[in-house]
């Protein structure tokens, strides 16, 4: 559905410079894509510049995006490139450590309720997310929160479908294994 | 068995992600058939698959702001007009070659007092908001793109890369226009109505006939080089002084600020008037393959240059390509060049010049910053 949506927005915005497909195309997207930037910048506002010079980008060469297959791949490929470039720039100020980052992807230990799983429960699924090699939690977080394709995670990481899903059986190994334990 | 294991892992992710084909939920139903392990809690891994995590540092980030910041520098306001045939695009000239000479005259530019509309974005179109009644009209072409115009008048303008011209509102009464930048005017023939046009400090007089001026902010000089028929130039420092320019000739006036220099200079053996120094005629120079004039080169998206330094070559560029050109030794700035681009990209552009000087310099390009350094 929202694949769907951000195409029809991808016609408008090159087709007819439409603004406010453009500003959709930013909100429906601004999470994830700043999330991503994270993994590779650690600091919150050089985050946010790779993403707003992204989105610049996309506009300015807007009637480039109507040869673009997969708008969201060429979204994701478009920040790591640009935060890859940035921490060139400011070595000292981007110095990230993947682990810290994927580190705050975490479930809410203060509302378990939805999950019907106690919050001890949660915090040992946290610490097995924690767990998982940076790779596998960068592969994990794509699939499962940002619920792209494994095709199109390979592309934006580059490296192979094979190698997704073998990340994503560790992680749902480890991620497994916690529930396995804290249910009854 | 391992093997098995890891494998049944692997599709168990992909059928929660949803990316599961035909033939691997068969494997993975075979799989699970042979699993000598009891499974674990199949629903409670979905909920747990189903539940956004969260992610802290996300709310500190202010949305909102964040857009606001975008769209104040894409969309500003202000701006008094939107050109839009060739901007922001990134390989300006080739885009443009169909364009350029042959469906010039398709644009308009409407000049309509006291309305503020105006057609966001349409190609091709060039409209004006007026907000103040005797606001000057402008049309502006950015660096690493060009476009052309129809004067209310019928006098047709073709705007180099960074280019502006500005008129008033009385413009078919009184045909005067400021240009800064490069551009060819072919002007309607009018012997009532003189077209005037003021290019830094030189005023161009003219009646009916086809010219190139250039007078960039940021160059030392103002060119006007004449195709046919004639005109009459004054400048600022000398208004009484005026000059005929015949067919192929070519006259450069250099900017006060280089006159004061020179007349700093008197006592260093330079004898000659600064008034003298402040111009010079020369004849326009064909190129011999083609017949075109060099002055017009930029009209068939031809960049040509004769013997300059890179830094003067890079000025060109810079507006040509649409990207800023930074030297970070003065010694690369001080190469020179001979030579052309026409349908180069500016990296073939560069490597050309790296080729021609024997790799004298290096470049990197990020975004549209280039930097230039010696080995």
């Amino acid at each position: 559905m929202t694949d769907y949506r951000v195409k029809s927005l991808q016609v408008r915005i090159s087709e007819s410079d439409d603004q406010v497909a453009f500003k959709e195309l930013y909100y429906i997207l601004y999470k994830e894509l700043f999330r991503f930037a994270t993994v590779f910048v650690y600091q919150r506002e050089l985050a946010e510049e790779v993403v707003q010079d992204v989105f610049t980008k996309v506009w300015l060469q807007r009637d480039r995006l109507s040869s673009i297959n997969n708008i969201k791949v060429y979204l994701y490929s478009a920040i790591k490139n640009t935060a890859i470039n940035y921490t060139k720039k400011f070595p000292l100020q981007t110095l990230s450590d993947p682990d810290l980052t994927a580190m705050e992807l975490s479930y809410n230990t203060e509302t378990p309720e939805g999950l019907m799983i106690s919050s001890e429960s949660i915090a040992l699924i946290n610490s097995a997310i924690q767990s998982m090699p940076p790779k596998c939690k960068l592969v994990f977080l794509l699939v499962k929160e940002d619920q792209l394709k494994y095709r199109e995670v390979a592309q934006i990481l580059n490296i192979s479908v094979k190698t997704v899903e073998t990340q994503m059986g560790i992680a749902l190994k480890k991620l497994s294994t916690a529930v396995q334990f804290y249910l009854p | 068995m391992d093997n098995n294991q890891s494998r049944l892992w692997e599709l168990l992710a992909k059928r929660l992600g949803d990316d599961v084909t035909a033939e691997e939920q068969a494997e993975l139903e075979e799989l699970l058939k042979d699993a000598s392990a009891p499974l674990h809690d199949q629903d409670a891994l979905r909920t747990l698959w189903a539940t956004k995590m969260q992610n802290t540092r996300m709310e500190l980030v202010d949305i909102d702001k964040q857009w606001e910041n975008i769209s104040q520098s894409l969309f500003p306001e202000k701006s008094h007009l939107y050109v839009t045939t060739l901007d922001d695009r990134p390989e300006p000239h080739k885009r443009f070659k169909r364009a350029w000479m042959y469906t010039a005259a398709s644009l308009l530019i409407m000049a309509c007092a006291g309305t503020s509309f105006y057609f966001y974005n349409l190609p091709n179109v060039i409209s004006v908001p007026l907000k103040e009644e005797d606001r000057p009209n402008q049309v502006t072409s950015r660096n690493g793109s060009k476009t052309s115009v129809v004067l209310p008048e019928g006098t047709k303008v073709w705007l180099n890369a960074g280019s502006r011209i500005d008129y008033n509102n009385d413009f078919v009464g009184k045909r005067e226009v400021y240009l800064t930048g490069e551009a060819f005017f072919d002007v309607k023939h009018n012997a009532d109505d003189p077209f005037i046009i003021h290019a830094g400090n030189v005023n161009i007089k003219v009646l009916g006939t086809s010219f190139n001026v250039k007078a960039y902010a940021d160059d030392d000089r103002v060119e006007t080089a004449l195709v046919k028929g004639s005109v009459e130039l004054t400048t600022n420092d000398d208004p009484e002084r005026k000059i005929l320019l015949r067919p192929s000739e070519k006259i450069t006036v250099l900017k006060v600020k280089r006159a004061a220099g020179a007349q700093a200079d008197g006592d260093s053996g330079n004898k000659t008037a600064p008034k003298a120094e402040l111009y010079s005629i020369s004849r326009m120079i064909v190129d011999k393959r083609d017949s075109v004039l060099e002055d017009i080169a930029w009209m068939k998206e031809r960049l040509i240059f004769k013997g300059e330094t890179f830094s003067q070559l890079s000025k060109r560029m810079e507006r040509w390509y649409g990207v800023t050109i930074f030297f970070a030794d003065q010694a690369s700035s001080l190469v020179r060049f001979t030579g052309e681009f026409d349908n180069q990209n500016i990296v073939q552009a560069l490597d050309a010049l790296q080729f021609s000087c024997n790799y004298k310099f290096r470049y990197s390009i990020d975004k549209s910053q280039i930097r230039i350094s010696t080995k």
